[in-house]
């Protein structure tokens, strides 16, 4: 640490935590181009479809592979149509509200059961830990986009069918970190007081032990959102994901990807929204963990 | 239209009259004897099928192990070694990049490049060595970032111990000091996350077969799930799942005779 770094990490020092951790968390421009790019996609994700002129959705055979406009084609179609001459980019912004959907709410289901699991693994130890700790290694041990797959093509194309499974074959590594967090804690004074006092476990679980591992849960959901829209991308592009009309990005790459001779624009925008929103959400990721560690010094000394 | 008996007579033949749990006692009895039933669709026994298909997964797979190997750890020793000149910051930069591009993605981007335009590759298929290069590329892409990034950090860690102080110290050539003195104590990280990728490996080979009709068991279990062929779907996850484990178990197996300090218990 040189002395002009150890002069901004004291200047930080004395923040509250929450305050300290947004200070480190928006000092980078990096940060806020990542949240900038994830805010216009919740954005697109929440306007109205009626913004859309109906004839972008229509089937238009005539209007076939269309060249985007970028590429010389006219400034009726920016991103260019497909192969059934629907405009890219309205398909684009339809996809997004359903990618992000799924992502979102499969997060949600195995950060919940991931957390769940992990508290109670931690906490009660013994018998319950041997069964969960005996299902997590099981679950890594399976090479999970497989599983995903038997898995969806067992329970068939439905979207809350989708959901459940990128839930429940996720939630391995959040059990993972929250044990072994939960396990550290509680040894700690506080809790032993809580117990001493006559706490109950689920008092104890809720009041002392949550609020202390929310900064793991926040790193890892951040990451784990990339995982899923990658996950799910996958799962599209090999035509298992929801059935039409509903369509997410690694579909339109599915439905792309037999024109690559004719029309490589319908695979390459789809795609470059993945790449993108993977990016920015490993990034965020990133530096979540940088800002929930108190000894981060790199962004609050760029700034 | 099938009729009613046809339904009756398929489901007696594939045993799926049976009551569920009497199914799984003969899946696992057929386990142990190397029988994993009968594809629906080939009328022909899984594991055939499915060795018949292994070797040229295989090929793609060490060809991909092969690339991230040697790129990687050279890419990566470099970039610790010259932490923050403008060189590691790009290999760093392009890191952020291959993490985040989906395998298909990036699959279809190279054929639509060096197939479709420059026509340097062909598009697909299995054969010479030009077949091979796009998927290799394709399937290594991850791979490589991920042994860039631990063989950096590694490096870096490596670096600061004091033996290497005390080489320097007493006139060790910077050359031998990195060979003989760093590079050693990078390789264990860099084999465990060897092993830990080879999951990631298996299923990134079902998505870059699939692009490039590569003929091997990723397509195969993708054919049979598109088709709902679960006789071929269950007993490819399980055989896949089987060498997950054995690699790993392969790999823990190995630390003792990279680092003396690690025994195996039971080992001498």
């Amino acid at each position: 640490m040189t002395p002009a770094e150890k002069e901004k990490w004291v200047a930080t020092r004395d923040l509250s935590p929450w305050k300290r951790r947004f200070r480190i968390f928006w000092a980078g421009w990096d940060t806020r181009i990542c949240v900038g790019f994830v805010t216009v996609l919740l954005i697109v994700a929440l306007l109205p479809s009626q913004l859309w002129p109906e004839s972008a959705c229509r089937v238009n055979i005539v209007l076939r592979h269309q060249l985007p406009w970028i590429a010389g084609g006219s400034s009726a179609h920016l991103l260019g149509t497909d192969h059934l001459g629907r405009d890219i980019l309205y398909r684009l912004f339809k996809s997004t509200r359903l990618t992000l959907l799924i992502a979102g709410l499969a997060t949600l289901v195995s950060t919940l059961a991931g957390t769940i699991a992990g508290l109670i693994s931690g906490y009660f130890r013994g018998k319950a830990d041997v069964i969960v700790m005996q299902l997590v290694d099981t679950l890594l041990a399976f090479p999970t986009l497989l599983l995903v797959l038997a898995l969806v093509a067992a329970v068939g194309r439905t979207l809350p069918g989708l959901i459940v499974v990128l839930g429940i074959t996720g939630w391995a590594q959040y059990t993972r970190v929250i044990r072994s967090v939960t396990l550290s804690l509680s040894g700690v004074e506080f809790v032993e007081a809580a117990k001493a006092v006559g706490g109950k476990p689920f008092y104890i679980l809720v009041r002392h032990l949550l609020p202390n591992i929310v900064s793991p849960i926040v790193m890892l959901s951040t990451l784990g959102i990339s995982q899923v829209i990658l996950t799910e991308s996958v799962i599209s592009f090999l035509g298992l994901g929801p059935a039409p009309p509903d369509i997410t990005w690694g579909g339109m790459i599915g439905d792309g990807r037999n024109y690559l001779y004719s029309a490589w624009w319908s695979a390459f925008f789809p795609g470059l929204f993945i790449f993108m929103s993977v990016l920015c959400f490993n990034y965020l990721g990133d530096i979540v963990r940088e800002a929930f560690d108190p000894f981060t010094i790199r962004h609050v000394s760029r700034s | 239209m099938a009729t009613p008996e046809a339904i009756s007579e398929f489901r007696s033949e594939h045993g799926l009259d049976r009551p569920l749990i009497v199914q799984y006692l003969s899946f696992i009895g057929g386990i142990l004897r190397g029988d994993l039933g009968k594809s629906v669709r080939y009328e022909e026994p899984v594991l055939d099928l499915f060795l018949e298909r292994v070797s040229a997964t295989l090929q793609l797979g060490l060809a991909a192990y092969l690339v991230a190997i040697v790129v990687g750890i050279s890419a990566g020793v470099y970039s610790g070694y010259r932490a923050g000149s403008i060189l590691d910051k790009s290999i760093r930069v392009l890191v952020l990049i291959g993490q985040a591009v989906p395998g298909f993605y990036l699959g279809l981007m190279l054929i639509i490049i060096f197939a479709v335009e420059l026509r340097w590759f062909p598009t697909g298929g299995r054969g010479g060595f030009r077949h091979l290069v796009l998927p290799t590329i394709t399937l290594s892409a991850y791979l490589t970032t991920v042994v860039l990034r631990f063989t950096r950090s590694a490096m870096i860690d490596v670096l600061h111990q004091d033996y290497i102080r005390t080489a320097r110290g007493k006139g060790v050539p910077e050359k031998l000091v990195l060979l003989r003195h760093a590079f050693r104590n990078v390789l264990i990280p860099i084999v465990t996350i060897l092993g830990v990728q080879s999951r990631v490996v298996l299923t990134g080979a079902v998505v870059t077969e699939t692009v490039f009709s590569w003929p091997g068991i990723g397509r195969l279990t993708v054919q049979a799930i598109q088709t709902r062929d679960f006789p071929m779907i269950q007993g490819n996850v399980f055989i896949i799942t089987c060498m997950v484990v054995f690699l790993n178990l392969a790999v823990d197996l190995m630390y003792g005779y990279l680092d003396p300090r690690i025994k195996v218990s039971g080992a001498r």
